[in-house]
């Protein structure tokens, strides 16, 4: 077997240690078949673990020289123009060079901050290898869904392909190439036809012959997360390597979405039977949500809460919304309580501390796992807070919010 | 004046106007009645708008808030795709009811609110701001469309007001004292009428008498004159 250099890494030390095996990689590409464009070349690559410790230590990092919580704090005493001229000196220079010819002020920043986004995940699913490649691809895929939704609906409604484009987010696994001919074709049925191939096709698949109807867009995007959580949750288990590291933080993240979406229930829908809206996988099974869903009682709530290990959470997220330590439990749980019983969703600056504990859960998670995907993870969220960081200022301060305001809703 | 055209200084004339005038009064007292409970329904319906308004106001404030954190954790392209997942647009459904004779515009609102696992977008794939801003703006629809349709309402009756006073004073202050004067005026015309014809009668009859009396004094004044001798029945003279 022969080994070479893959000519396109060469001049990067850290891909060096990515070598290109001949014919038994071509089978394995063979064996992809229906792998999305862009991931078949990665497969040929023997990974080595210094491979592995490269990307990661790479990441890390990359993950050091994101923006720090001092100079949020400095971009918030900042006014538009000033904001748009820092994030212009950073790493987002290229995409605000690029974009301030067609655009200004608020949009700029938000199109220069997603550009890079897309462009960053992109980058890091191109240069991760073997199973950290598999599992940061399944890990990005959310936005693959969120574009193919976006086209399906388009093609329903008749969304122009202008408007479309202007929010087509291409960090997934599908390529802006693909998408822009998927955007090319007319009906929803050529989109699901012509997405052949892609991991998440046969969810798609009845999606035609049923013809539209109303909810149908609702339950195929439910349907299309419910499946990506449950092949990411069943590829971190399948005894992928790395995948062991990433179940316990898949775990949690499917829990938070589960809570939150009962809160939502609970507080804007008339449902009897919500299991079919809770993801498979986490801590807690549907069933528990079923049963939390239907309590009407303060002590069997805040009980149900203790045994599902939620106050804990709830309570640091209060405190930290509050910035008061002296809150206790019972004062969190009168909280939500009172949210609960009124039938309103949780504040969404309780929702950003939530955050905030998930992703310092992550990363407690990655610091014992430091070479895995988690590291890779790890970077994409905090990449994908810092973006949301910069447009909750930009905005915050387009609305004319003040500082303090601002603050409640940035994850640092 | 159309009211006082057509009227004769005769008695004819004056049940005329006095037929007038009695609607005339009636009118108005009937129209004041519906002034007075379209003044109480503008009342009763602009203390509701006042509250409307300021409900519409406190609720837009509290939308502006959500859609201003719904822009800072969403971004244009959430919000945007978010908003193109729509599949029910809502609308608005006209008619009419009667208030006091008044015919006022009635708007109801159509598929202003949905549940939230009927608006169209999935609920894995968005977050909780998404399900605010969408309630903070149904809430936000329905007191713009409630409002509209009481702010119709109360301009309608307004204009309705404005007209029946309008009525109301045209007949206190101008109709009703035009007819009252020129029945006055009629009056005293007949009465004058009366007056001349009574002297004119009386003068008449003075006159005759006056002759009767001068033709008597004139035969006493002549007894032996054959002239003067009282003049001879027709009977006696056959």
């Amino acid at each position: 077997m022969s080994i070479t250099l893959h000519p396109d890494e060469g001049s990067d030390p850290g891909r060096g240690l990515l070598w290109k095996a001949g014919q038994s990689s071509e089978q394995d590409a063979g064996a992809a078949g229906c792998r999305l464009p862009g991931r078949e070349n990665l497969h040929r690559f023997v990974v080595t673990p210094t491979a592995y410790i490269y990307i990661c230590t790479r990441l890390t990092v990359r993950k050091a020289r994101l923006i720090r919580p001092e100079q949020y704090m400095r971009l918030l005493n900042m006014n538009l123009s000033q904001i748009t001229r820092f994030i212009g000196e950073t790493e987002y220079q290229s995409e605000v060079n690029e974009l301030a010819g067609s655009r200004s002020g608020i949009e700029l920043i938000e199109a220069a901050l997603t550009t890079n986004l897309a462009r960053t995940y992109r980058g890091i699913i191109a240069i991760a290898p073997g199973s950290l490649h598999e599992l940061t691809s399944r890990y990005l895929a959310r936005w693959d869904i969120w574009n193919v939704m976006l086209v399906l609906r388009s093609r329903e409604f008749g969304i122009p392909d202008e408007q479309v484009r202007g929010v087509i987010i291409p960090a997934g696994g599908l390529s802006p190439e693909r998408i822009e001919a998927l955007l090319s074709l007319r009906t929803t049925c050529e989109v699901v036809e012509s997405l052949q191939g892609w991991e998440f096709h046969p969810v798609l698949a009845g999606f035609c012959s049923g013809g539209y109807h109303r909810g149908v867009f609702a339950r195929v995007e439910n349907a299309l997360y419910t499946s990506y959580y449950t092949e990411l949750y069943r590829d971190a288990r399948s005894g992928i390597r790395g995948g062991d590291a990433l179940l316990p933080y898949i775990r949690v993240e499917i829990d938070i979405l589960n809570i939150r979406n009962l809160f939502r229930l609970r507080a804007g829908s008339r449902e009897s039977d919500i299991r079919e809206f809770m993801v498979p996988g986490g801590t807690l099974d549907p069933g528990f949500f079923q049963r939390v869903y239907r309590i009407e009682e303060r002590e069997e709530f805040i009980e149900a809460m203790e045994e599902a290990g939620i106050m804990p959470v709830l309570l640091a997220a209060v405190r930290d919304l509050r910035c008061d330590e002296s809150i206790c439990e019972s004062d969190a749980a009168a909280l939500i309580w009172d949210r609960w019983a009124d039938r309103q969703t949780p504040l969404a600056t309780m929702v950003m501390a939530v955050t905030r504990m998930r992703l310092h859960r992550l990363e407690q998670i990655s610091r014992r796992h430091p070479f895995s995907v988690l590291a890779i993870l790890t970077y994409l969220e905090h990449k994908r807070y810092e973006v949301m960081n910069l447009r909750a200022i930009a905005r915050g301060k387009e609305f004319g919010l003040d500082a303090a305001e601002i603050r409640k809703y940035l994850v640092i | 004046m159309r009211h006082t055209q057509d009227i004769r200084p005769t008695r004819a004339g004056l049940f005329t106007l006095r037929n007038r005038l009695r609607l005339a009064r009636k009118a108005h007292r009937i129209l004041g009645m519906k002034r007075d409970g379209l003044m109480l329904e503008i009342i009763r319906l602009a203390e509701e708008v006042r509250a409307g308004h300021d409900l519409l106001m406190s609720r837009y404030a509290r939308t502006r808030n959500v859609i201003a954190a719904a822009y800072m954790i969403e971004g244009t392209a959430g919000m945007t795709v978010a908003a193109y997942s729509v599949e029910v647009r809502p609308g608005i459904e006209t008619s009419s009811r009667r208030i006091l004779g008044v015919t006022v515009p009635e708007i109801t609102g159509r598929d202003v609110r949905a549940d939230l696992t009927g608006r169209g977008y999935g609920l894995l794939g968005t977050t909780l701001v998404i399900d605010d801003l969408a309630d903070a703006y149904g809430e936000l629809l329905e007191v713009i469309i409630r409002y509209a349709g009481n702010v119709a309402c109360l301009t309608t009756l307004l204009a309705e007001m404005e007209r029946v006073s309008r009525r109301v004073k045209a007949l206190e202050f101008q109709v009703i004292p035009d007819l009252e004067e020129i029945e006055g005026r009629i009056s005293r015309i007949r009465d004058e009428n009366e007056r001349e014809e009574s002297n004119r009668l009386f003068l008449v009859k003075r006159k005759k008498e006056r002759s009767e009396d001068a033709e008597e004094r004139d035969r006493r004044i002549r007894p032996g004159d054959p002239d003067a001798s009282p003049p001879v029945p027709e009977e006696q003279r056959g």
